[in-house]
């Protein structure tokens, strides 16, 4: 299995296509960034311009700048997350080597989405560059002595990022798990992400009680809390079994694709 | 013999024909499991018997279809390859719903700022029935995140609050925004929040009373406490505040429709609960009744009688609170004796005003007012500008014991000629016991009883009249003062855990060095890496 990630791993990484997707990636999260930045500044100023304390102590980089700019990366994911299960899944089955020679397909699959989860996983920790950036550039409000940064806000909002995009990796695999055509698994797993992404705004279709949980079945709405820095117990526990659930529906998927080949 | 399985045929055996049956049958059992999990729970709610009965339904359909097909071998095929997808099926749903139930936060940040204050979780805590939050704000917005982050906040504590985003644009919303009262305060800007507390089974039969409208905008550093006091006020039973406009000197009235009229305002502090009567102080027996929270003087026709006077004065004496609102050359004697105790000279003179806006509004005696951001009566205004059809001039001087705080004042081209004063002139001066001032953002507890010690003076009665109270924010600033004057003494102060702020200065040449490292320097470095790589292992 470790032997399986780490191929997976210098597959995915140490290749051309992992340098152009990661230097994306910090080109993205940068400009990211700086429009969040610039749009601090100027609500910064008008706070300032106006004079009033209590306007200018809601000023706060870590709620209206770093929550902001991890809830735009996780769009990203959103579309890396395809990229990288077509990558792990379907590319690779046009070899179809590890069809023939891999003994289980749970260790394959299994291998395969962990791969995933470890890159997105990184990529989401890679984001604790902004912090630090903003504890270098930031200082407290007249009055106050705290520390600009706050850290525990930091980490668990970081760690919800990459809940969720182990969510989309873990999604896109099970997608990918179960079609051959590597841009057909890519496209569908990207279409299968945006609609449940976007799923409460059909609240409003379908009425306040089942849109409602249609709110509660997508990631989107599990994201706002651990990007205030609150821990709630029952969206960890909504992001692990999504994850274990697509785990699972990648199982099966490549249980049939092995079947298929032999 | 029986004939292997996988063998080719061109024609369908009857256990072939078993098997498709049993799997369509099976497969219709389990959407239909699927169905009381995703569809069923949330229209039944999580009672345990819609859900069981439902759940066993398809349970008993699938396994019975399954035995029905007699085809143990055909329900082996079906579920050989399936059973992790319906494992994987069940881990989902079971998570989505297993989450739904699991109720345990923790806020790890510093001050805990995502974490109610104790005041507001005493009053979550005590709620006696569930109130229904009805706003109308854009979901997607800052204000919609900040209040749904609120009422999150609320719901770690009580499931008793229940917030639902509405839209003035969709018509089955507006039904909602009249029957709560927000229809026509929607329109003018005003509250678009109410608050409703849930009746018996029915939703929507709470009485007009009971409803607490408000304003929620994003960035109100005094949202928390707002949202508190308006949950406290929706589930208890509260008479409405009565604030008396003296009258029987020809005073505008509060029942006339015309331009000279009150029955807007009249109409706008009703829907707060609060009911201005007519107080004919020669008929009361030269006294304000004992339920006034605030006496409201608007200019009169004739003078008052010198008990009058007295009985007014010995009111604000008391610490009751006074609405004076003026006009150029009516105002009695007394009434300007009287808010000079609290600082507040009333010239002989009338503001012209200027500024650009004067050609707009109907010459240079409209005069527009900026809003003090600072103030409890301003700040919900957000610096929106007010207009005074014709405004005395006023001044304002330090009184021992007294903060007075002109709240609305003229721009720089505003002048009072006659006493060579320029601008900024008060058009509102606000004026309260030193002890208690609320020009920060605290609203701190009034002094006596029912009295909260305030005064207001207002340097034009018209800007409240019917005829310009839809000028620009006057309407919220009318609105404002009596609500301020009247403040409750059980008004809950809310301190929320707030971290204190904090500010990223940069210059731009610092700013043009950190977009050229995020942007070019990083990427590239990365790029240039990964292609070092590649050309290794090609050379390999």
């Amino acid at each position: 299995m470790t032997a399986l990630v780490a191929r997976e791993l210098r597959l995915l990484l140490l290749s051309s296509t992992g340098a152009a997707l990661l230097s994306v990636w910090a080109f993205c999260c940068g400009a990211l960034f700086l429009m969040d930045l610039t749009a601090f500044e100027q609500a910064e100023q008008r706070a300032l311009a106006v004079g009033d304390p209590a306007l200018v102590a809601l000023l706060d980089v870590n709620d209206l700048l770093l929550a902001s700019v991890l809830g735009n990366v996780v769009v990203l994911f959103l579309f890396l997350a395809p990229l990288i299960a077509m990558r792990v899944f379907s590319d690779e089955r046009t070899t179809r080597d590890w069809l023939v020679h891999a003994s289980s397909p749970t260790t394959v699959a299994v291998g395969k989405v962990a791969a995933g989860l470890v890159v997105v996983v990184g990529l989401a920790a890679s984001t604790l560059a902004l912090p630090a950036l903003l504890a270098a550039l930031g200082q407290p409000a007249t009055g106050s002595v705290d520390p600009v940064v706050d850290v525990g806000q930091a980490l668990v909002a970081t760690t919800t990022v990459a809940l969720c995009a182990g969510c989309f990796v873990a999604v896109a695999a099970a997608v990918a798990a179960a079609v051959d055509v590597p841009l057909a698994a890519g496209v569908l797993a990207f279409l299968v992400l945006v609609v449940w992404w976007l799923a409460p705004g059909a609240a409003s279709l379908v009425g306040p009680d089942v849109g409602r949980w249609l709110a509660w079945a997508s990631p989107s709405s599990h994201l706002e809390r651990g990007l205030r820095g609150v821990v709630d117990a029952g969206d960890v526990v909504w992001f692990v079994g999504v994850i274990v659930a697509s785990g699972l529906a990648a199982v099966a998927g490549v249980s049939g694709s092995q079947r298929g080949a032999r | 013999m029986s004939r292997p399985t996988n063998e080719p045929t061109n024609e369908p055996t009857n256990g072939q024909a078993n098997r498709v049956g049993a799997r369509a049958t099976a497969a219709a059992g389990a959407v239909v499991v699927a169905i009381a999990l995703v569809v069923a729970l949330p229209v039944f709610g999580p009672r345990p018997a819609s859900l069981v009965v439902l759940l066993l339904g398809g349970v008993l359909l699938a396994t019975g279809s399954a035995a029905a097909g007699s085809a143990r071998q055909a329900a082996r095929q079906t579920f050989r390859g399936s059973w992790k997808w319906a494992l994987a099926l069940v881990v989902a749903v079971g998570s989505v719903v297993g989450s739904r139930f699991v109720e345990h936060r923790i806020d790890v940040t510093r001050s805990a700022v995502n974490t109610l204050a104790e005041e507001s979780v005493a009053v979550a805590r005590a709620l006696p029935v569930s109130v229904r939050i009805v706003a109308f704000v854009d979901g997607a917005g800052r204000s919609g995140l900040e209040l749904k982050a609120l009422v999150d906040r609320f719901n770690a504590v009580t499931d008793r609050v229940v917030l639902e985003l509405r839209s003035a644009e969709r018509a089955a919303d507006l039904d909602v925004a009249r029957a709560t009262g927000l229809a026509e305060l929607l329109a003018l800007g005003g509250p678009n929040v109410a608050v409703v507390p849930v009746v018996g089974e029915g939703t929507s039969g709470a009485p007009a009373g009971s409803i607490v409208r408000l304003r929620f905008d994003a960035g109100q550093p005094d949202a928390e406490e707002q949202l508190t006091n308006a949950l406290r006020r929706a589930t208890t039973t509260t008479a409405a505040t009565r604030v008396y406009v003296v009258a029987g000197h020809g005073e505008p009235d509060l029942r006339d429709d015309g331009p000279a009229g009150l029955s807007r305002l009249r109409d706008a502090l009703r829907a707060r609960n609060v009911e201005l009567v007519p107080l004919p102080l020669s008929v009361a027996g030269g006294r304000v009744p004992d339920d006034a929270r605030a006496v409201v003087v608007v200019p009169a026709s004739t003078s008052w009688a010198p008990a009058e006077d007295a009985a007014l004065a010995a009111f604000v004496d008391d610490g009751g609170a006074l609405f004076a609102l003026l006009e150029p050359d009516v105002s009695s004697t007394a009434l300007a004796s009287l808010v000079a105790r609290h600082g507040v000279d009333v010239l002989p003179d009338v503001v012209v005003d200027d500024s650009p806006f004067h050609a707009m509004l109907g010459g240079a005696d409209v005069v527009t007012g900026s809003t003090q951001l600072g103030h409890a009566i301003t700040r919900p205004l957000r610096g929106a500008l007010t207009h005074f059809p014709r405004a005395a001039a006023l001044g304002v001087s330090p009184v021992d014991g007294v903060t007075t705080t002109p709240v609305v004042s003229t721009g720089a081209e505003a002048r009072a000629p006659r006493v060579n004063a320029r601008g900024p002139l008060p058009l509102i001066v606000a004026a309260e016991p030193a002890s208690t001032s609320t020009s920060t953002s605290t609203n701190a507890a009034p002094t006596r009883g029912l009295h909260t010690g305030r005064v207001v003076v207002a340097a034009d009665a018209t800007f409240a009249q019917n005829g310009a109270i839809g000028l620009g924010a006057n309407r919220d600033l009318a609105q404002n003062i009596v609500l301020w004057l009247v403040e409750d003494d059980d008004h809950i102060v809310v301190r929320p855990h707030q971290r204190g702020g904090s500010l990223v200065f940069m210059t731009p040449t610092s700013r043009e060095a950190l977009a050229f490292v995020l942007l070019v320097v990083v990427p590239g470095l990365l790029a240039a890496l990964g292609a070092a790589v590649t050309a290794a292992r090609r050379a390999r």
